[in-house]
């Protein structure tokens, strides 16, 4: 109970960081212009390629892909306490820091949500997509799903980044871009050697990406589930990993001395 | 004229020692490298190895507009959060040829994205790409370079002025690489946006730079440079202005001082 209490205390905060940066307007017409123009660019490749499969291929990976992309923000807000201040004051608070940081750096999961849905539904109107799946509308919950997956990823990376923040935006741009370029968003996964198959299979994005194709063509629903069954294990794998390396990093911190007031 | 000289050298001498100290500012050198690999993938992938010149020219032009768009726009914003901008502006050299300098030296490190991409192709998927027209190419990512410095020149001094106006440089990116054609030619876009490309400078470099990795004679090569440099002087010029403007608002304010 006061776990959760905390938890949508760190979520006001997180708000709060959400409105410094965007605005419904900026939102909509900065924020959503980058991301959806980004996607319109490599959906138009499949046009220069000349193929219609191809064209809907990337579609469905780049809509997708950009939920993920905006949750991975979510590495950078776990760091933002040390900026702030207020890092040293969450730790000798007597409850844990982990629903708080988990609150108000989960605002960027939906961030990602949201960024998923506009996008696909624009590039559905802007290319004339329409999915052949009965399981179509059960998409949104697979792009959840995805989305949470990142997010729990994210929770690892800025457990790791959490002391070294100068690095913050480097990770981020390279571990985004990473996930964009392995993960089947444009090109299958099966197209890269087979380590790079096996990294990409322990990361999110993939499995789910891979749920949503199937439901969306109209494939065996049976595949569906599994891919997004694994899609879930990774999520939670990165969940547990995250919340291990925050643990250890912060109980380090108070061990070494490391963490003060300036 | 050797005063002028001196400013201008020092200034970039400068900027090149922040960059050693400080790897951030090569952040677009290291993604953007991820970009090409994943262009040249697709078009590998749909056996379209005739149209892999599109991912190198993607590659580095982006590569440039990120140093553009989200390091060397950074410059007066550090500055003022750094309070070295009162230092520079009390100097005798004006400030705009320092930050030109600068942020020249940002714009042209983005060159060495044309080599990441080339590499990538050569040493990922065994493609050897022919320039037909090398000197074209040079001259093109010269002139781009130029052209991002005088977009940068005009949007540091804008992304200093507030919260909105740095949410501008989120968007534009992504508007601009569209229309301006980087990674597919404008010919694929609606015909409606078609009349707004020419005025992007992207979208003279995409055109040259694919002309250069084509065999046949490339057309209007001077009217596509000089719209280039053009566009990039005419930003220039208008960041000259704004960086006046902002000097003098922050003296008349007194909002120079350090503490």
């Amino acid at each position: 109970m006061n776990a959760l209490r905390v938890f949508r205390q760190g979520l006001v905060v997180g708000y709060r960081d959400f409105r410094d940066f965007w605005s419904l307007k900026s939102w909509v017409f900065g924020w959503m212009l980058r991301i959806s123009t980004n996607a319109v660019a490599w959906v138009l490749l499949g046009r220069v390629i000349g193929s219609q499969a191809r064209l809907e291929y990337l579609l469905v990976g780049n809509a997708i892909a950009a939920g993920p992309a905006a949750a991975l923000w979510a590495s950078n807000a776990t760091t933002w306490a040390r900026y702030d201040g207020t890092h040293p004051l969450l730790v000798i608070a007597p409850t844990s820091l982990i629903p708080a940081v988990m609150g108000r750096t989960s605002i960027w999961l939906f961030n990602g949500l949201m960024t998923a849905t506009v996008t696909f539904v624009l590039l559905a109107l802007a290319f004339g997509y329409q999915p052949a799946g009965s399981g179509a509308p059960l998409v949104p919950l697979v792009v959840l799903v995805v989305c949470a997956s990142t997010y729990f990823f994210a929770l690892f990376m800025g457990a790791l980044l959490s002391n070294r923040s100068r690095w913050r935006n480097m990770a981020l741009d390279i571990a985004g871009s990473f996930l964009l370029a392995f993960c089947g968003v444009s090109v299958p996964v099966s197209f890269w050697p087979a380590w790079v198959q096996s990294l990409v299979a322990l990361l999110p994005v993939s499995h789910g990406l891979q749920a949503a194709r199937v439901l969306l063509e109209g494939g065996p629903w049976g595949e569906a589930w599994r891919a997004l069954l694994l899609e879930l294990l990774v999520g939670a794998g990165w969940l547990v990993l995250g919340l291990f390396t925050m643990d250890r990093l912060f109980n380090g911190g108070r061990a070494d001395g490391s963490i003060e007031l300036s | 004229m050797a005063s002028l000289t001196r400013v201008l050298t020092g200034a970039a001498r400068a900027q090149l020692n922040i960059t050693r100290q400080n790897i951030e500012d090569l952040r677009p050198l290291f993604g953007m490298p991820l970009v090409a690999l994943v262009a040249l993938g697709l078009l590998v992938h749909s056996g379209k190895t005739d149209l892999v010149h599109y991912a190198l020219v993607a590659a580095v032009l982006m590569t440039i507009g990120q140093m553009g768009n989200f390091v060397a726009s950074e410059i007066v914003f550090q500055e003022r959060n750094e309070q070295t901008l009162e230092l520079v502006v009390s100097s005798p050299a004006p400030y705009h040829l320092v930050l030109l300098a600068r942020v020249l030296v940002l714009t042209s490190l983005g060159l060495v994205g044309a080599l990441e991409a080339w590499l990538i192709a050569r040493l990922c998927f065994g493609l050897s790409v022919p320039i037909y027209h090398p000197g074209l190419a040079l001259l093109t990512l010269l002139a781009t370079s130029v052209a991002a410095a005088g977009t940068a020149l005009l949007t540091t001094a804008l992304f200093a002025l507030g919260t909105q106006v740095r949410t501008f440089q989120n968007a534009i990116n992504g508007p601009l690489y569209l229309l301006g054609g980087v990674l597919v030619p404008v010919t694929f876009l609606p015909v409606w946006l078609q009349p707004v490309s020419p005025f992007v400078f992207f979208y003279w470099s995409a055109n040259l730079l694919r002309a250069a990795f084509s065999p046949g004679e490339p057309e209007q090569v001077a009217r596509g440079l000089g719209a280039i440099l053009l566009l990039g002087v005419g930003t220039g010029l208008l960041g000259k202005l704004a960086l006046s403007r902002m000097l003098d608002n922050l003296r008349r304010s007194g909002g120079l001082g350090l503490t």
